[in-house]
């Protein structure tokens, strides 16, 4: 009997809050309450409820690799916490091979890799045993326990250096060690938070070689929460845009960038503090969609980093330049693109990804 | 599909970690072995100056320095029953172990008893330390018959259960108070001085009936203060044959019996609280 077609992973109307507490000062609280929040906490506090994943519903075929994209706080790693069964969601559904994860969850779990760097590896032990540890955690029998060490060490380029106390590793390599962690439990379905955070662009691009090589090629299902759109660019073959919580859109790269045809892109630096004069201005020009900034430094000096959407950039960019010069600002780059998958979570969102 | 070994090995692997831990810490360690050694110096010196026979005394018949030593070491592993397991939670919630665990296929219950195996460890050198300083240095006198010290040991692991069982309802203040999870927690904090204190380590809790008689209730509930007071009477040479110690025993076993299960059903709940609200967030916002 042929089983029936099921998605990797099926999330229905998934929404999940969290209370957050926080601290205002203000005023002085009695001495038992200073006791029970701390001697220097002279203020109030005030608890207030966040949407943090707002009714997501997204379905996950098997061997697909999907990349969860969207700024700190969209909600991408609590998805990924509720997928594996670390945190219940308050509302809605999700099954992973046809499981439940809150009523199967045992089961579940024997369809799930998670690569979590923020639960990290233990710096005192060698790459040899954190593996060790983690194969015994998912309970791998003691005769592949050994083949699979090796053979996971050898992969990911660490066999050399595999009894050497992982704190005398660089930052490379602990991702290396991260991504050994996953392969040696090899469940069909990945959960990946941000793997390659921390890292140089350049050690970056050979792990994420590598994660193409070895796992996306080899068809199993992947959900990698980033806000970096190489990430994306170079692995996934869907992309879900998250905002606040908010699933905005999935579909493809390619069928994302068409979705915002016509548009270009004009990135400007002017040398000024953020002046929300020259801001206006450009705002009220003729042909802007979209018109963000933001201040930070180019080469040592202050700048002002604006980002333009239109539909006719030779037309616009002429009382572009004009505008600022004739409000004292002073143009220290300029480049007209077409649209990136940020672009395209601008265009959907208002918002940046690095936001 | 999981066998002995495993859970063995993954239990083996948690202690080290903790160990490995505790081991960065070497200057800590020192001053511990300071600390011991002046602690019981200090009782000694302070015992030979107010040497007295106390009627509260009578029922131990042993000297005032060897109850003092046998109470503070006792008391090293007690005090790591009782606090151990939120100790435990709050450092696996911090590191994030409890997370991996429960993404795992292995249970909650296996990381807690390794964290508990590695605080027990701790406690016993400390106990040990203090028997052996107390020997060496302060003429400690504890009857070391196979059958009192078989004995001993047994009630001392039925005090250990009940004593575990207790900390195991201390984790209602990890689980249900946000400063819980946060930095040490002042309720836990007077809960552990309250009970090294008031649990007879130091002096026999009769007293407190005279003096303090709305404290002697609270520190006969404690099942560290019976098991401290029968492994007393035990070792120094009176067996079971003192009703009290008896009355002590049966005590601990109804303790366990009804405070252990209670325990139990607290944490699982928590747990499930826990994965209700999230872990720790960075950034001066606690998620609770």
């Amino acid at each position: 009997m042929v089983s029936l077609l099921h998605y990797a992973v099926e999330i229905s109307e998934l929404t999940k809050r969290y209370k957050i507490i926080e601290t205002k000062q203000g005023e002085e609280r009695n001495w038992l309450t200073k006791l029970m929040l701390g001697e220097s906490f002279a203020g109030h506090i005030e608890v207030r409820e966040k949407v943090v994943l707002d009714h997501i519903n997204l379905k996950v075929k098997e061997g697909e690799c999907i990349g969860l994209l969207g700024p700190n706080g969209a909600g991408k790693s609590t998805l990924l916490e509720i997928i594996s069964g670390a945190v219940l969601p308050d509302e809605g559904t999700v099954n992973v091979m046809g499981c439940d994860v809150v009523k199967e969850r045992e089961k579940a779990k024997k369809y799930l890799t998670p690569i979590l760097p923020v639960l990290g590896v233990n710096n005192m032990w060698t790459a040899r045993q954190n593996l060790e540890y983690v194969a015994l955690l998912y309970n791998i029998p003691k005769q592949e326990m050994k083949k699979r060490i090796n053979d996971v060490l050898d992969r990911v380029g660490l066999k050399e250096r595999a009894d050497e106390n992982v704190i005398k590793y660089s930052s490379g390599m602990r991702v290396r060690l991260i991504l050994a962690m996953g392969l040696i439990i090899d469940n069909p379905v990945y959960l990946m938070d941000e793997p390659f955070i921390g890292i140089d662009p350049g050690t970056a691009k050979e792990i994420r070689k590598f994660v193409k090589n070895e796992l996306v090629e080899k068809g199993r299902t992947i959900l990698l929460a980033t806000n970096m759109l190489a990430d994306v660019e170079e692995l996934c073959n869907k992309v879900a845009l998250l905002n606040e919580g908010k699933l905005v859109v999935v579909d493809t790269p390619s069928n994302l960038k068409k979705k915002i045809k016509g548009i270009e892109t004009i990135d400007l630096e002017i040398l000024t503090e953020e002046d929300s004069s020259i801001i206006k201005a450009l705002e009220n020009l003729n042909g802007i969609k979209t018109c963000l900034y933001s201040s930070g430094t180019s080469d040592g000096l202050d700048v002002t980093f604006i980002k333009i959407h239109t539909y006719d950039s030779k037309s616009l960019l002429p009382s572009l330049i004009h505008t600022i010069y004739s409000m004292n600002g002073k143009i220290r780059y300029v480049k007209i693109y077409e649209p990136t998958l940020e672009d395209v979570f601008i265009w959907y969102t208002g918002r940046r990804l690095s936001e | 599909m999981m066998s002995l070994e495993t859970e063995i090995k993954k239990i083996w692997y948690m202690i080290l970690t903790n160990f490995w831990t505790q081991a960065l810490f070497v200057v800590g360690i020192v001053m511990e072995l300071i600390g011991i050694t002046i602690g019981a110096g200090s009782y000694f010196f302070l015992t030979k100056v107010f040497q007295g026979t106390a009627t509260v005394m009578e029922k131990y018949n042993t000297d005032v320095v060897s109850f003092i030593i046998i109470g503070l070491a006792l008391n090293s592993m007690l005090s790591q029953s009782f606090i151990g397991f939120y100790n435990s939670l709050a450092v696996s919630y911090f590191n994030r172990s409890l997370e991996r665990i429960l993404i795992s296929p292995t249970s909650v219950y296996t990381l807690f008893f390794s964290q508990m195996v590695s605080a027990y460890l701790f406690g016993l050198v400390r106990a040990i330390l203090y028997l052996v300083i107390g020997a060496l240095f302060f003429g400690l006198n504890i009857n070391l018959s196979v059958m009192s010290v078989m004995l001993a040991v047994l009630v001392f692991l039925l005090g250990l259960v009940a004593t575990n069982g207790l900390g195991m309802l201390l984790s209602l203040f990890f689980f249900y108070t946000h400063k819980g999870k946060g930095a040490a927690n002042p309720i836990i904090m007077f809960a552990h001085t309250f009970a090294d204190t008031f649990s007879g380590a130091t002096f026999p809790v009769e007293i407190l009936a005279k003096y303090t008689p709305w404290l002697y209730p609270i520190s006969i509930f404690l099942p560290q203060t019976h098991t401290i007071s029968i492994i007393r009477i035990i070792l120094a040479g009176q067996g079971l044959s003192n009703p009290s110690a008896l009355v002590s025993v049966f005590y601990l076993i109804v303790f366990s019996v009804v405070i252990v299960p209670i325990g139990y059903f607290v944490v699982n709940s928590g747990i499930d609280r826990v994965r209700k609200e999230g872990y720790a967030v960075t950034g001066g916002v606690v998620v609770y």
